[in-house]
């Protein structure tokens, strides 16, 4: 039972309310299996989250401008290091 | 790699032979001359126009910005374990197939690679108003109220999307969300900190039988169902969240088309999805969502709930 409507209120406010997207549904339709429950909570995000060893590449810390990089590269007398990808690999989130 | 100024060293490397290109280029690093090397060598001007058009966008003044990680899982023994490559050998048959006009051999190497199996990040945004729209004014234990519409549907259709797991995507249609619920609970409160439990559930793409059926006719149609639980913590006496930790865990099933196609596993597979807050101030946290990395995208992605 929602008994605060804290949310309503400021959502109405920001003129996002009244949608058809991700209204209740039905209740039969719910997805397969069990809701997870508190005591799964800890070890699943564990099991999502990288793993110790796991992409040590995101350990480094990236700029994502060239021009700060070549600032940073000129300052301390280093190269650069240039990392893109395209479509499904991106190289520190998007392409 | 490259210079300051600009020289190129050791070409540009292939996904295959980084390491040999990255030794290449470092040997032509210590090879130039010191006056070339040495700091402060090269003057950077100060940069050029850009054309704010083509420009990324920026995380939202206020905003939050949390991280998201998509990880392929497999059941095995009534347990979760992350995928392996043994979880797709059965599309080995696909990359033999000399008729398939896709590329397979390079995608099949591509699921011999960990790095395949391992978390894949996103970035999701919020707005200061819409995130300061998830606080109660006055929280009580055991209130209760629905998620916004606009950060319900931008979850949904930017940030639960299977394909983020090994590809790219621009997220879900609007008309592919078929239901869903996030519902806030206060369930701490003291001066210092508030905690709130979220959760709920998402129907997105095709049902289940719909996209196995379709899989029968060599159809693209997919779907994933996931359960959400999380936890939001924040101090109410400076209105600054602390914690958005957040989980999801459901099925996805079904097939896409064209190169997508190697990373079909029949039946209803795991995925998991999970959100943390992170600093703005980490220049790699300021990577914009996936589902709003261009500026045709940006526009949808902040007009969910609309």
């Amino acid at each position: 039972m929602l008994r605060t409507p804290w949310v309503w209120l400021q959502a109405m406010a920001l003129g996002g309310f009244v949608t058809g997207v991700g209204a209740a549904a039905p209740p039969a339709a719910k997805p397969h299996g069990e809701p997870i429950s508190s005591e799964q909570f800890a070890a699943l995000r564990e099991l999502i989250r990288p793993a110790p060893g796991e992409s040590r590449w995101a350990e480094i810390p990236w700029l994502l401008s060239v021009y700060e990089a070549r600032k940073r590269a000129a300052e301390e007398g280093k190269p650069i290091l240039l990392w893109s990808a395209g479509g499904g690999a991106p190289p520190i989130g998007g392409c | 790699m490259v210079t300051a100024g600009g020289k190129q060293l050791g070409g540009a490397a292939g996904s295959r032979e980084d390491l040999l290109h990255l030794r290449r280029a470092w040997a032509e690093w210590l090879r130039l001359p010191e006056a070339e090397r040495k700091p402060r060598a090269v003057s950077v001007g100060e940069p050029g126009p850009v054309d704010s058009a083509l420009a990324p966008p920026e995380p939202p003044p206020g905003g939050l910005i949390l991280k998201q990680y998509y990880r392929t899982l497999a059941r095995e023994a009534g347990q979760l374990r992350h995928a392996e490559t043994r979880d797709f050998v059965h599309n080995y048959a696909m990359a033999k197939d000399p008729t398939n006009p896709y590329r397979i051999a390079e995608i099949a190497n591509c699921i011999k690679n960990p790095a395949f199996f391992e978390a894949h990040p996103d970035f999701a945004w919020l707005t200061e108003a819409e995130w300061k729209s998830l606080l109660p004014a006055r929280p009580a234990r055991g209130d209760a109220a629905q998620v916004p519409a606009a950060i319900r549907e931008r979850l949904f259709r930017f940030h639960l999307v299977p394909a983020m797991a090994f590809n790219a995507s621009n997220g879900w249609q609007r008309k592919e969300v078929r239901g869903g619920s996030l519902t806030l609970t206060v369930e701490e409160v003291t001066p210092e900190k508030v905690r709130l439990r979220l959760e709920g559930f998402a129907l997105l793409g095709a049902d289940c039988d719909t996209a196995q059926e379709k899989v029968r006719e060599n159809k693209r149609s997919w779907g994933y169902e996931p359960w959400l639980l999380g936890y939001l913590e924040y101090n109410p006496q400076r209105m600054q969240i602390t914690r958005f930790d957040v989980v999801a865990l459901g099925d996805t099933y079904g097939m896409l088309l064209g190169d997508l196609r190697y990373f079909y596993r029949p039946g209803r597979q795991p995925l998991g999805v999970a959100f943390e807050l992170v600093s703005p101030d980490v220049a790699a946290n300021r990577v914009p969502p996936r589902g709003a990395k261009g500026p045709r995208l940006y526009r949808p992605y902040f007009a969910t709930g609309r």
